[in-house]
């Protein structure tokens, strides 16, 4: 191993470490789409290939919002998901958290005038971190995760 | 052995890229040079409102003394930089931006005429 690699792992290990001290484990992440137009969701796709590969912090996506510590909610809440979003919300455990990501998921963005759908998610569920864009890049969620882990060791 | 004679272009390198991983959050954000994040005033504005009506979404607001930017409204469209006719907007490169209230992205600035 170059350097360099050995370096980016320990820079890395510094991210892992202030995951586990303010949760005390991995941080789990469930994504809801909740009406996005999808181009959000490929952004979050992103994030654990080889390029961003958050899974080296100990971030994982999880397969059911009972599994995860926050969700990482997309689109402006459609009618049609208003429902699976706050059975997502309430289906996780405390301390949990909501991440709106998006312009759609902050204030409606494009679909603000829709008559389908909700002017952001924090009309359904309370939100703790807005994560600007659209979509956002991966490098600006992985931002936003660090901004919500900021807001957990406050709590704490 | 088939198999192996199957894969041999990969011992021969062939579409070998090494380590691509970013070293984003520990070293800064290495954005392509085509990306386009969030539109800054970086020049002088007289107010004249050109940039707020090409926004699709309304995000721009003007007066003589402020001109600001909600940023929870914006799509990165540049519409607002190719509408200025002072070319006083560009399209920044900061994607760090998240913001733990619904105010916290709203971006002001002081209009220079
Ligand atoms: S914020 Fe933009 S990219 Fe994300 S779901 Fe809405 S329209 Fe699509
Ligand atoms: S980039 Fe587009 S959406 Fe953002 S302020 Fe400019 S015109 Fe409005
Ligand atoms: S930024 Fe440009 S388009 Fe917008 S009000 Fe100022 S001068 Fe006019």
């Amino acid at each position: 191993m170059s350097g360099s690699d050995s370096e980016l792992e320990v820079l890395g290990g510094q991210m892992k470490d202030r995951i586990r001290n303010v949760l005390g484990r991995s941080l789990a992440i469930r994504e809801v789409d909740a009406g996005s137009c999808n181009a959000c969701e490929v952004e979050v796709n992103a994030l654990t290939n080889p390029i961003y590969d958050i899974e080296r912090f100990g971030l994982h996506i999880v397969a059911s919002p009972r599994h995860a510590d926050a969700i990482l909610v997309t689109g402006p809440v459609t009618r049609n998901m208003e429902r699976g979003l706050v059975q997502s919300y309430n289906a996780m455990a405390e301390p949990r958290m909501v991440i709106a990501m998006g312009v759609c998921a902050i204030g409606g963005g494009l679909f603000r005038e829709c008559y389908a759908c909700h002017k952001g998610v924090g009309e359904v569920v309370p939100v703790d971190v807005y994560i600007p864009g659209c979509p956002p890049r991966p490098q600006a969620i992985i931002q936003g995760i660090m901004v919500a882990l900021d807001k957990w060791q406050q709590r704490k | 052995m088939k198999v192996t004679n199957l894969f041999r272009f990969y011992r021969l390198g062939v579409g070998k890229r090494g380590v691509v991983t970013t070293r984003y959050p520990n070293g800064p954000a290495e954005l392509p040079a085509a990306a386009q994040c969030a539109p800054e005033l970086t020049g002088k504005c007289d107010a004249c409102g050109h940039c707020a009506e090409a926004c699709p979404t309304k995000a721009i607001a003007v007066t003589t003394s402020k001109f600001t930017i909600d940023l929870g409204d914006c799509i990165y469209c540049g519409e607002c930089a190719r509408g200025c006719p002072k070319g006083s907007i560009v399209m920044g490169k900061n994607c760090e931006l998240s913001a733990r209230k619904r105010e916290g992205l709203e971006v002001s600035y002081d209009v220079r005429q």
